[in-house]
């Protein structure tokens, strides 16, 4: 998980042209929109798109969104489930 | 009553040097790294959202940054009397093509929200006007080359009207690489001073020149 947390701070940052932000500065359970890293709502949708492209995974709907991008943690935590359900089928 | 240029800022490609522009301003002549985040140093902004801006996009708010430093518009002038005016050829045309590249491949279709927000040609416009609180009329002009006399005429009969009390006016073009900027602020003025700008066709072509 943890090594995933950092996949996710880098990718967050590259996609995101977080110029000057490293992961270390990116702590796990801040939140990404409004006190934590700032995100806005287009940031979101690069984010979404970012879950598309790197890991084949799908959002469904606002609601399993402000979950899954409230952090870094909930984002590796959809991802690590995800993964595993993959493997599953 | 006449219109003068109080402060002016060029950015243009510079021949001499690779990877270089050309800053001139009212205050300042100098070759600067066309790298996005060189400039960004160099002109001292602090404005994280400038990483995430298209080229255009970057290199107006740069122009404007060098432009309005140091003065304070909004102690003269309300928001809504603060008017801007501007130009250009290729509209958003470097940033649609980024786009396209996103969408190109069938397989790998994944069109970036991030690029697409800026394919349009007036948004270069709307990121000055957020970031300087530019809440005046506003005016995007798309011509093959720079209308000195549209833009003079078009922004002195806003003035005329009273429907600004200053305004950014100019031309913000790039393309291929290539910044051609010129950014103008235009405020009125009473007084008889020759060595002020006046705000004439003939003196916006002169600075384009420069």
């Amino acid at each position: 998980m943890n090594q995933l947390i950092t996949e996710l701070k880098k990718e967050i940052i590259l996609q995101l042209n977080l110029q000057g932000v490293t992961p270390e500065e990116i702590e796990d359970n801040a939140p990404l929109f409004g006190d934590g890293l700032g995100l806005d709502s287009i940031d979101v949708l690069e984010l979404i798109v970012l879950l598309r492209k790197k890991y084949g995974i799908k959002v469904n709907g606002a609601e399993e969104g402000k979950s899954v991008f409230y952090s870094v943690q909930s984002m590796a935590e959809f991802v690590y489930a995800n993964q595993q359900q993959q493997q599953q089928q | 009553m006449k219109y003068i240029i109080t402060r002016f800022c060029r950015i243009s490609l510079d021949l001499t040097l690779p990877n270089s522009v050309r800053i001139q301003t009212h205050a300042l002549d100098e070759i600067q790294n066309s790298d996005f985040f060189a400039l960004y140093k160099h002109a001292e902004i602090d404005y994280p959202k400038y990483f995430k801006m298209d080229s255009i996009s970057k290199y107006g708010i740069i122009a404007a940054e060098y432009l309005l430093k140091g003065i304070d518009l909004k102690e003269k002038y309300s928001e809504t009397d603060m008017g801007i005016v501007l130009s250009n050829a290729s509209g958003s045309l470097d940033t649609d093509a980024e786009f396209q590249k996103t969408i190109n491949n069938k397989v790998s279709f994944f069109p970036s929200p991030a690029i697409f927000v800026y394919t349009l040609s007036n948004i270069v416009m709307g990121e000055i006007c957020i970031k300087y609180k530019i809440k005046g009329e506003n005016m995007f002009f798309l011509s093959e080359s720079v209308q000195f006399e549209l833009l003079q005429s078009f922004v002195s009969d806003l003035f005329e009207k009273e429907s600004i009390q200053t305004a950014v006016v100019g031309w913000v073009e790039y393309s291929l690489g290539k910044p051609d900027v010129l950014l103008l602020l235009v405020e009125k003025t009473d007084l008889k001073d020759t060595s002020e700008i006046e705000f004439t066709s003939h003196h916006i072509e002169s600075l384009y020149l420069l």
